[in-house]
């Protein structure tokens, strides 16, 4: 039956004609400005028979007899019937619904509830404005865009993956505080984003706390970002293209000083090769020098005239002369400007029955740092089948990424140990010249490009993902549906150094003279390769009955479900450090002496089952509860079973209370509240009983050894809990030209899976404890209005979405008062979770100060001393987040712009020491490198107590000096940044209309992170950037290339 | 049709939520590292593990010692140029020994439980040779309740030194009688697992008394102890097995190799050289003091502890000043002579000189790692005979003793092209001078700073932890100099101070034990 039906729509269509008794209607869907409803779908009252309007809200209808309705409906706007007359042309005018009112969102699980109905605060953010800037990684149109959401840049590299994406700040210690990644109802590894191309994205909808993620489990308790992919539209079949070209640019450097030529104040007379000059002793130039501690350019050149010779002779005699000047420009001109080329391709078609979605992108990318580059190729497709009451959807997504990287960290320090006249952008060629390894003139360190073009690595990356839903109508009252979706990623990466290779002459210089030192250091080192190759599945299953029934004024909505998950990680890799030298050959197979090898399985498995329950009484009173129970193989079988629950409720008071209703300044009013625990298993898989290592030198040939572990695990380790409330309330004005929304939250985790430092003499140095609490609270307020709106079409919207967050650690358990953060890779960091502090806290080493908090100098040298306790010096997390979004649009151009500040927290610049201790940075020249006293010092007077510094000068203004604590290095971390601007412009229909075949033409200018505006003490870089994505943020290191400026134009082309 | 659906989809969802649930969440077991393991193979890395640490954690104490100085243009490695150690210093002695003593623990719980009993008698052997290293440098220390955290003990009280003393002399009795008991030995033996011994019980008894003949010699000053040193030493001198001789050194060799860095030797990759050859140990040079009192001696040793400058001269530097040499390494050994750094560029050896192979301190990067050496373990018995507390003639076991270092080192060539074809010889002709310290005729007058003398030469870097207790026990050699540098708060370091982590994780017991400095409390043993 439904078959014949589907059969007779389709004649409506192509068949038209063939009803000679028939006449036809043509007519156009507009909404109240008048501007057109897309994809309305009008049928005939009565009749099984209608249309669907293409996306310029035009359709024609054949009809029959008279007396006949039509019923319009569309998504976005109210239901109306409408009389048809004798009248062949149509323009039905339908009422928008309100924003508040009509919106649906996709919550837990991927189920739609009505915006209004919800209990705690969510967003959405569309296609268009996620791809305003045509970023590469999706989540970057993301930020500055949701309160309560913070997008942090870590770095400015090729790899797109470089977000760090939280939601309502932090909760766990040491476990993930990142947003969990659900793609079309499936979660995904975090990683996953940078592999999506967003042009694949049709929303993402952000659920900002626990509170709306309960029904995710353990993953979810860090919020949720549901990203939905497209579905083939409904009407015509159209194609799209889009092409952009983006370029990239050094934004800011850190202050250099390019007026003091090279000399150490470390050498002797007896130590100066020949050609120095020994009558200048404390600024005497060092030919082979990285320090930059010497007289002034401007007093001349040592040698006399206006050149000097830098670097020992070559074994052929050569002897390399420069001009005695500074370089300033060669900083800047080491960066080339990077390119990003993204071009896409899709095709969406869909009806009634089904819809069909097919894309392709390539994105091209060159970086900043020489010889850097970045590919990734993706295709999808996305369909959808409806039977009568059944419905199939399939999505399927693959991906290969391919990220080529030198070692920018030691490129970057060595660029930061040449002194400032070296024109070093000149020893580009590391085979020839001055560049080599032999010939290079600096004894301390190598040339910056040898690092980048030997020490390499090579990440290739493919991703398929997919999911099938099910779902049936089996009445009116009953739904079933089944979801399955697979994650797969499979990488490959190797990391490559090659050999260092000197001559016999250079190592001769080094061992016999200063110079040429580097060698001795450093040594011949063979080449070395270590590859890994790691492949991780996700299996996800969720299986719902879904209930709906009326009863009177009340509706009921009740949701049973099982959900299982399933990760498998396989990683296999091998190394070796003395591989044969051969150039650019690098196979394990082919090497002396033994290579290392690595082996990690892992597979674990959680399942949960759950009981969603909604009510609401006369649509605007609405409660909703959920429980869900779970299980995980991580934990022992006593404690792997917990529950959690969570209730939430709302009452649209504008639709309550008559007076509201009918108001004209107040469109809509809600207030809300809701109350949830969450559990999250900080563990990894394997966590609960001991075994034995290996340690990194076993075994030796054929001799094994094992040992007993140095961490020791706890059997009854549980689940980490996250309590928490949430209050807020709705408010429009004018029709929605003014809409405000307010939430404040309170978090309490408790219960925190911590791995603690242990007495050595326990046998162990960590254990793993549940123990701890953090709190969080926080104010989030969004704000959207529509200043101006005329009939001319200009319109100018404008958004605040502002963030407070105050979080603090409670307790680490009673057996210590701080706890340090580890590094993604194992390395430390400066940030802490510190009884009493906000997490994370920055605790750096300070300067030995008295009771007042003078600097203790000594009274001999008149250096002040590095104390052995770090101090507090703030959060790392901003505390106050702003976004500001703007758009204008008139006849065609849209304006729009995305503007951030971040504030009320601290960074430790990294980059900071290796600039100043040879004399780089600009502050090191500020004094000119004479000695001075220790503003503000005290020493240790004769009776034992701290009296003013009476004058003693510190005993050297060189590297002696230039070795300060981190607290020197610390900033405010606030910055304002103009995050994205473009400027869009669509060519008129009647332009297009001339163009066959053509449906629409947009092009853009597009520009990211255009400006930042920084406090006066940072003149560093970027306060975003941090050495990883991990929990440890607000410590940059010289990984963290230099902040770029992004700006480019897109095309964008329906067919 | 539609009905039967429902109750299908509805059985399969509940089996899916309940039936196949119970093993379904059996999957946590680890596939990537094994919760048990053979105590021998513990064993071997546990015995890797204690030579490791000789070799490595103590080694600026190298420094104290006099047997390094500071370069003039490195920074000198270690905190030993003002004394003035800090918690962080010396930090991985602590944390080394306590892992190391934890599979010493699970040894002998383990060999109990598998009857492996000659496993037992190292691991007690073993646990007293750590526990006296660390008591000989923090004094008191986690010891009745240490090790404990599986039954729940997160913050072990400390012990006194004494007690721990007297405790581990027991256990070293235990493990003889052990190693004694035929039947229990006979029953299993470890073989190549024992990396030291390779299941030679004979040399496990000889070191277990050496062991303990080293602890009682420390505290010897100990008046309230006389009575058990007594009767200790009357039980090592009853035993007819003895102590290590000549030839018998404690060492360990997994196999080391030069195929990755890990498996370099430790002494060699320390103070020596990378795999890749660059030097390690940069910023500490020949030491002035050392040198010139072997210089003053004669001794050719001096050529096998120290490299040559370019120039071919042994240079040194005093400890905490500034001066000689300003490039890296200077530790003798085959890259002595071969190293590019000591042959002019392009020049070759002069006309028929040829090498010898692995000689000095530094032999081969993949020497064994030194335990207890035996020249060691014949000064401290010509200590003990010259105190009179075991049988014996001194005079013998102080020439052996030297006679052993010298063969150790391969000692041929010297000063002014003195040439011996046999180590031995050498050693004769040099301990045959009429030297005070030297021959043993001359030192008549004080016998005892001639052995200790003596040893203090024959320890550098091969047991710096030795000569620093020798040093603090009795004052030789009596013309030590202490460190130049002006920063410096105390003249001499008498202990370590606990590592940062005890103040954060055992905070309670460790500050029980008072204000801890460089000099103060002192070890129990020390005068």
């Amino acid at each position: 039956m439904r078959k014949v039906l589907a059969f007779m729509v389709l004649l409506l269509f192509v068949a038209a004609p063939a009803f000679a008794q028939s006449r036809k209607i043509s007519g156009r869907v507009v909404n109240e400005k008048g501007d057109p409803v897309s994809y309305a779908t009008i049928k005939i009252k009565g009749s099984k028979s209608g249309v669907i309007a293409d996306d310029g809200g035009n359709f024609t209808l054949v009809i029959k007899g008279s007396n006949i309705s039509l019923v319009v409906s569309a998504t976005d706007a109210e239901t109306k019937e409408v009389p048809v007359g004798s009248e062949d042309k149509i323009t039905i005018t339908v009422k928008a619904k309100s924003n508040e009112l009509a919106a649906v969102v996709v919550t837990a699980l991927g189920i739609k509830r009505e915006a209004k109905s919800l209990g705690y605060a969510t967003a959405q953010v569309g296609a268009k404005d996620l791809s305003e800037s045509q970023p590469v990684n999706a989540a970057n149109g993301l930020t500055g865009k949701v309160s309560g959401l913070t997008v942090q840049l870590t770095s400015s590299g090729v790899n797109p993956d470089n977000l760090r994406i939280t939601l309502r700040g932090n909760r766990s210690f040491l476990g993930n505080n990142q947003a969990l990644i659900v793609v079309d109802g499936v979660p995904v590894d975090n990683t996953y984003l940078a592999q999506i191309n967003p042009a694949d994205i049709e929303s993402v909808n952000v659920l900002k706390g626990a509170t709306a993620a309960a029904l995710y489990g353990s993953q979810a308790s860090n919020g949720v970002l549901i990203v939905t992919t497209k579905a083939g539209r409904r009407g015509k079949a159209s194609v799209n293209l889009t092409s952009t070209v983006t370029f990239d640019k050094v934004d800011f450097l850190p202050k250099m000083q390019y007026g003091y030529g090279s000399a150490s104040t470390e050498y002797e007379d007896a130590d100066a090769i020949s050609y120095s000059n020994p009558n200048n002793f404390q600024n005497g130039f060092v030919p082979f020098e990285n320090q930059s501690f010497g007289a002034p350019f401007s007093a001349g050149s040592p040698y006399g005239g206006d050149s000097v010779i830098v670097g020992t002779a070559t074994q052929t005699g050569q002897i390399q002369k420069i001009p005695y000047t500074g370089q300033a420009s060669q900083f800047r001109k080491f960066w080339n400007t990077g390119s990003t080329f993204q071009n896409g391709v899709s095709y969406s078609q869909g009806d009634d029955k089904g819809s069909f979605f097919l894309s392709a992108q390539n994105v091209n990318r060159s970086g900043i740092v020489p010889d850097d580059k970045y590919t990734r190729n993706s295709i999808r497709f996305n369909g959808s089948k409806i039977y009568g009451a059944f419905k199939a959807t399939a999505n399927v997504s693959y991906s290969a990424s391919d990220v080529n990287t030198g070692d920018l960290a030691d490129a970057y320090n060595n660029i930061l140990n040449i002194a400032p006249l070296i024109p070093y952008t000149n020893y580009s060629n590391v085979n020839a010249g001055y560049g080599t390894i032999n010939t290079f003139y600096n004894a301390y360190g190598l040339n910056p490009y040898l690092y980048l073009y030997n020490n390499r690595d090579n990440t290739k990356r493919n991703d398929i993902q997919g999911n099938l839903d099910l779902s049936l109508n089996v009445n009116s009252w009953l739904n079933l549906d089944y979801v399955i979706g697979v994650e797969n990623f499979y990488i490959t990466d190797q990391s490559t150094v090659g050999a260092f290779n000197y001559s016999p002459y250079a190592l001769f210089m080094a061992y016999n003279t200063l110079a040429g030192n580097m060698s001795v250091y450093h040594g011949n080192t063979p080449p070395s390769v270590s590859n890994t190759n790691t492949t991780e599945q996700n299996f996800y299953s969720n299986f719902r009955i879904n209930l709906h029934k009326t009863f009177g004024d009340f509706n009921t909505q009740l949701i049973l479900g099982n959900v299982v998950n399933q990760q498998t990680v396989n990683e296999i890799g091998n190394n070796s450090s003395t591989l044969l030298n051969i150039s650019n050959f690098y196979n394990v197979n082919y090497r002396q002496g033994t290579p290392g090898v690595i082996q990690y399985n892992s597979l674990n498995r959680n399942y949960g089952n759950f009981a969603d329950f909604s009510v609401n009484y006369k649509n605007y009173i609405f409660l909703h509860a959920s429980g869900r129970g779970d299980a995980t193989s991580l934990l022992n079988a006593s404690y792997r079973n917990y529950f959690y629950p969570g209730v939430d409720g709302a009452i649209v008071l504008s639709d309550m209370i008559a007076a509201l209703k009918n108001s004209k300044t107040i469109s809509f009013l809600k207030i809300r509240g809701a109350l949830t625990k969450t559990g999250n298993i900080n563990v990894s898989p394997y966590s609960v009983l001991n075994v034995f290592g290996s340690g990194s030198n076993f075994p030796y040939g054929s001799t094994a050894g094992l040992t007993t572990p140095t961490t020791s695990t706890t059997p009854n380790l549980s689940p980490e809990f996250t309590s928490s409330k949430e209050v807020g309330g709705d408010i429009g004005f004018l029709k929605g030209r003014v809409d405000l929304q307010a939430s404040y939250f309170t978090e309490k985790t408790t219960n925190e899976t911590v791995s603690v430092n242990v007495s050595d003499a326990t046998g162990y140095q960590n254990a793993t404890k549940n123990l701890g609490e953090m709190d969080n609270k926080g104010l989030e307020l969004d704000l959207k209005l529509e200043p101006v709106r005329l009939s001319n079409g200009l319109r100018w919207d404008i958004a605040f979405h502002y963030t407070h967050y105050i979080n603090k650690v409670v307790s680490l358990g009673g057996s210590s008062n701080s706890l340090q953060i580890t590094n993604p890779n194992g390395s430390t960091s400066n940030s802490f979770a510190v009884v009493g502090k906000p997490y994370t806290a920055l605790m750096l080493t300070d300067w030995q100060r008295d009771n007042a908090g003078q600097v203790i100098v000594n009274a001999n040298t008149g250096y002040p001393t590095i104390g052995a306790n770090l101090q507090y010096y703030g959060t790392t997390n901003p505390t106050q987040n702003l976004g500001i979004n703007t758009s204008v649009s008139f006849k065609g151009f849209t304006l729009s712009a995305v503007a951030e500040y971040r504030g009320g927290n601290v960074i430790y610049n990294g980059n900071g020491p290796t600039l100043d201790v040879d004399g780089l940075s600009a502050r090191t020249a500020q004094f000119a490198h004479t000695k001075f006293v220790y503003p503000n010092s005290v020493i240790m007077g004769p009776n034992g107590k701290y009296i003013p510094n009476p004058g003693i000068q510190i005993q050297d203004a060189g590297i002696g000096w230039w070795s300060l604590p981190q607290s020197m290095y610390m900033t405010s971390g606030a910055f304002w940044t103009l995050r994205n601007a473009a400027l869009t412009y669509t060519i008129p229909t009647a332009v297009v209309a001339k163009l066959k075949y053509v449906q629409n033409i947009t092009v853009s200018l597009v520009g990211s992170n255009l400006l930042i505006l920084l406090p006066k003490g940072n003149v560093w870089t970027d306060p975003e950037f941090s050495t990883s994505t991990g929990n440890a943020t607000g410590s940059n290191s010289l990984v963290n290339a230099p902040p770029t400026r992004t700006f480019g134009a897109s095309l964008n082309v329906t067919f | 049709m539609k009905k039967e659906f429902i109750y299908i989809t509805l059985l399969s969802a509940s089996f899916f939520a309940t039936g196949c649930a119970k093993h379904f969440l059996d999957v946590n077991t680890n596939p990537n590292s094994p919760s048990q393991a053979d105590p021998a193979l513990v064993l071997t890395y546990a015995l890797t593990q204690t030579g490791a640490t000789i070799s490595s954690d103590y080694v600026y104490i190298n420094g104290t010692q006099n047997y390094y100085g500071s370069s003039s243009n490195a920074a000198t490695p270690g905190p030993i140029t003002t004394n003035n150690f800090t918690s962080s210093d010396f930090s991985g002695s602590w944390a080394d020994n306590y892992h190391n003593l934890n599979d010493y623990a699970y040894i002998a719980q383990q060999g109990a439980v598998t009857n492996k009993w000659f496993l037992v008698g190292i691991a007690k052997t073993m646990t007293a040779l750590d526990f006296q290293m660390l008591v000989d440098t923090y004094n008191d220390v986690p010891y009745s309740q240490a090790l404990q955290l599986d039954s729940g003990i997160i913050n072990p009280t400390y012990d006194k030194a004494q007690d721990i003393y007297n405790s581990c002399i027991n256990q070293l009795d235990s493990a003889v009688t052990i190693f004694e008991n035929a039947p229990l030995i006979e029953s299993y033996n470890p073989g190549s697992a024992d990396v030291m011994f390779q299941g030679n019980v004979t040399l496990w008894i000889k070191f277990a008394n050496a062991v303990k003949l080293r602890m009682l010699l420390h505290e010897i000053n100990v008046t309230s102890q006389a009575a058990t040193i007594q009767t200790e030493m009357q039980k090592i001198a009853s035993d007819p097995v003895g102590l290590l001789g000549a030839g018998e050194s404690a060492l360990v060799n997994p196999g080391y190799a030069t195929d990755i860095a890990a498996h370099l030797s430790p002494l060699w990759s320390t103070v020596g050289y990378s795999i890749s050859g660059a030097a390690n140990f940069i910023g500490a040079v020949a030491n002035s003091y050392f040198i010139n009192k072997l210089n003053g001696y004669n001794d050719p040793r001096v050529g096998y502890f120290y490299n040559t400058n370019s120039a071919g001269l042994i240079e040194g530097a005093a400890l905490g000043g500034q001066g000689g040499n300003s490039s890296a390494c200077y530790f003798g050994g085959p890259n002595n002579l071969e190293n590019s750094n000591i042959i002019p560029f392009n020049d070759t050896l002069p006309n028929g000189a040829s090498l010898p192979t692995n000689f000095g301190l530094l032999q081969s990067p993949t020497m064994s790692a030194i335990i207890l050496s035996s020249w060691e373990s014949l000064f401290l018995q010509a200590e003990a005979v010259q105190r009179g507390l075991l049988p014996g003639n001194a005079q013998t076991l102080y020439n052996q003793a030297i006679t052993d270092n010298f063969v150790y080192l391969k000692v041929t060539f010297g000063p002014s092209n003195a040439y011996n074809a046999s180590s031995a010889a050498y050693a004769q002709n040099y301990a045959a001078q009429s030297l005070a310290n030297v021959g043993w005729s001359a030192s008549a007058g004080n016998p005892l700073l001639a052995i200790i003398t003596q040893k203090y030469i024959s320890l550098c870097f091969t047991d710096p932890l030795e000569s620093w207790t020798d040093y603090r026990r009795t004052g030789y050699p009596n013309d030590l100099p202490y460190t130049d540098n002006p920063e410096r708060l105390y003249p001499y370091p008498f202990r370590f101070i606990y590592p940062q982590s005890e103040y954060n994780t055992n905070q309670t017991n460790v500050e029980a034990e008072g204000t801890i400095s460089p000099v103060s409390p002192k070890i129990f043993w020390m005068p």
